[in-house]
């Protein structure tokens, strides 16, 4: 047992009481059967509308070049825009996502990350010329599909987008636009399309302790010089999850259970690391190579040394850890945890073997000398 | 720089696996009756089943056979619902004139475990570099005839084929270079000293490799395994003396890639390779890209017996000192 064990925290608390949306927080346990009928939802309700479903691809799959991990449904969906054949009424689809911008603050203690590399976002791809249609069906999932009441949503908007503006006031009062609030920036949208922009107006739920808002999707106008192209709908489960059900984070949609940590930063890490790295190794992927998507995937292997020496925390219950997140979140044929946790020790005893080591190298190799967790 | 493909990892096998065997280079017709005969009996023990590919006994002046027959045989088994698992018969010199004609979208799409050594190293390397898929270089369908000293050859095919643990890849305490082929009774073990370490060091990568001029002869084209972040596999037949050997080396140094290389395995020498521990160190000192590399030699694959099955394109790690050298097969 750690020394420090009363200031360890552990990702399965209790939690009781109603929040606005009438919802209780769920049990790390059923976090994935809150994901998948949160997506369920999604592909019902747009389905039921003529929407064609857009198979999802790996995230590390390289279809779309402009991006190293697939971090959106837009890279699914820009040949019908390159080609303009967004069809009528539009496509959705599901897609696992990972943004990578924690990567290279994982071993700085003084970073608490606010999101998770991994997530799921759900979007749809509508005509160019039903953005009313469009922007009326996104607000009807959330007030019809998933039954939150109108006056928890808000919608940020820009006024210089006319169209947009016209487009909310149909279905939505004054008072819940939130208008030039934000940067311009914010409105805005580059898709990594040569001659293709976006603008957008997000869709914020009510903060569930019922002060403030926080975006969980966005209605964007995607369009040449010349002309609309098509209208996506892009949302993120664990966003809209986390607000519905009061969580403390966004990776408590996809939680490493009985992680144990010295404190939520490093917790929050490690558990990211974990999933990760398990997401990208179930894909085929390995950190091996010089190849960006490799390269990044080791910061996330290497990562999980510095961790589990922080936690005290020894190979067995490491692996156990990983084993049961992986099985209870991907249902794999074969776990990839042990090959995983392989990997780690493999970089281990490469660090306590070389004397060129670099400053991440140096700060890991550091915390596993003075952690008790090299004899397992 | 080649590009690394995401892994697919083959199924693993067991009792009841149905393996299906194919003639990449040379001919079945090249096998006794005896040596066949003794192959299958020793593969249906373990509880597999056996089948064979419909050209495999095709044979012509080189004892091979056409190219559209040996690809006919490895698309069907691939294709093939029924078949687990793909041993090809035996070596020989041609498998890269198939190279061109391999349905890799085939492959990929139903991945199986496929073994064999020798000419095959080319194909397997090819497979890899063109699928991400892990292919084996280990025991040919004709390896299993071996009567006596082919226990080791079996363990680490089981290891590595049938378990998917990571495991230690422990020297043989004996090897044979004998025809056992012609003879199975006049055999010569000789005891084994363990692995030669020519430099230490420590190093993780991607396999890639084993017959050395089989895997020079990728160079170039598209079927070249990338060498970024890799644990070489270099082993030769007893076609070769050191010089050559050392030729073959030289060249795979001056590849655009071989600055990716972080350790190499060299697999044990024939008899009459005339290959010796201290010819080899001066061979690999004189070469300056070679001297921060971890190297092991005299591992148990090539052309030597027993021999153990490498995963091209898996994990293996080498930690080689002068007091405790071990090689893992992590991932495989």
């Amino acid at each position: 047992m750690a020394e420090n064990e009363q200031e360890i925290t552990e990702s399965q608390e209790n939690f009781s009481g109603d929040n606005i949306y009438g919802r209780h927080r769920f049990t790390p346990e059923r976090a994935k059967e809150h994901v998948e009928g949160l997506i369920n939802d999604f592909q019902e309700y747009y389905s039921s509308r003529g929407y064609r479903e857009e198979p999802s691809v790996k995230i590390s799959s390289g279809i779309d070049p402009t991006v190293r991990f697939i971090g959106s449904h837009i890279s699914v969906f820009k040949p019908y825009l390159a080609q303009d054949t967004v069809p009528n009424p539009g496509l959705y689809m599901r897609q696992n996502c990972l943004r990578t911008r924690n990567a290279g603050r994982l071993l700085d203690d003084e970073f608490s990350p606010a999101w998770g590399s991994f997530f799921t976002s759900i979007g749809a791809l509508s005509a160019p010329d039903r953005l009313d249609a469009a922007t009326a069906e996104s607000l009807s999932f959330f007030e019809n599909q998933l039954g939150i009441d109108r006056q928890h949503i808000l919608l940020r908007i820009n006024s210089q987008d006319q169209d947009l503006m016209e487009a909310v006031r149909r279905y939505y009062p004054e008072d819940q636009l939130e208008v030039d609030s934000r940067p311009p920036q914010y409105y805005q949208h580059d898709i990594g399309m040569e001659g293709i922009s976006g603008r957008n107006f997000n869709i914020a739920l009510r903060n569930p302790s019922g002060e403030g808002f926080s975006d969980v999707g966005n209605v964007i106008v995607l369009e040449s010089p010349q002309k609309p192209l098509g209208i996506e709908i892009a949302l993120g489960t664990s966003t809209i999850l986390k607000q519905l059900y009061s969580l403390e984070h966004v990776q408590d949609c996809a939680p490493v259970i009985g992680l144990r940590a010295p404190n939520e930063a490093i917790r929050r890490k490690f558990e990211d690391a974990i999933t990760t790295s398990t997401v990208l190794y179930e894909e085929g992927l390995r950190p091996l190579g010089n190849n960006n998507r490799n390269r990044i995937l080791k910061q996330y292997v290497r990562a999980l040394s510095y961790f589990r020496a922080k936690s005290d925390m020894r190979f067995a219950e490491l692996t156990q850890i990983m084993t049961e997140f992986e099985q209870r979140q991907f249902e794999p044929s074969e776990t990839t945890a042990p090959i995983i946790a392989e990997f780690v020790q493999a970089y281990e005893r490469d660090l306590l073997s070389r004397e060129d080591l670099t400053e991440d190298e140096q700060k890991i190799k550091a915390a596993l000398e003075s952690s008790g967790v090299l004899n397992g | 720089m080649a590009e690394i493909r995401n892994i697919i990892k083959p199924r693993k096998i067991s009792a009841g696996a149905h393996i299906r065997v194919v003639a990449l280079s040379r001919s079945m017709g090249l096998l006794s009756e005896q040596t066949k005969s003794m192959a299958t009996e020793r593969l249906e023990n373990l509880g597999f089943k056996v089948s064979f590919g419909k050209n495999v006994n095709e044979s012509d002046e080189f004892h091979s056979s056409s190219v559209a027959a040996r690809i006919q045989d490895l698309h069907e088994a691939f294709s093939d619902q029924t078949v687990d698992a793909i041993l090809t018969v035996i070596g020989g010199y041609n498998s890269n004139q198939l190279l061109q004609y391999i349905d890799y979208d085939l492959l990929a799409k139903n991945p199986k475990i496929i073994c064999g050594f020798s000419d095959v190293t080319a194909v397997a390397n090819a497979i890899n570099a063109k699928t991400g898929m892990i292919t084996y270089i280990g025991p040919h369908y004709s390896s299993w005839a071996m009567k006596y000293g082919f226990e080791y050859s079996q363990e680490n095919f089981a290891k590595c084929c049938m378990q998917s643990a990571a495991y230690d890849l422990e020297p043989s305490a004996e090897w044979s270079d004998d025809p056992w082929y012609i003879d199975q009774e006049k055999r010569e073990f000789i005891e084994n000293h363990g692995y030669w370490v020519i430099n230490p060091g420590h190093a993780l990568g991607r396999a890639v490799g084993s017959h050395i001029r089989c895997l020079n002869v990728l160079q170039g084209t598209e079927y070249w395994p990338s060498l970024d972040d890799t644990i070489l596999l270099l082993e030769e037949d007893d076609e070769v003396n050191p010089s050559i050997f050392d030729r073959q080396l030289q060249s795979l140094i001056q590849q655009a890639d071989f600055s990716g290389v972080n350790g190499i395995l060299i697999g044990r020498f024939q008899k009459n390779s005339k290959m010796r521990p201290e010819l080899l160190e001066k061979i690999i000192r004189t070469k300056k890209e070679l001297q921060h590399l971890p190297i092991i030699a005299n591992v148990d694959f090539g052309h030597t017996t027993p021999l153990a099955t490498l995963p091209i394109g898996g994990t293996i790690e080498i930690q080689a000192s002068d007091n405790e050298s071990k090689i893992r097969i992590i991932e495989h």
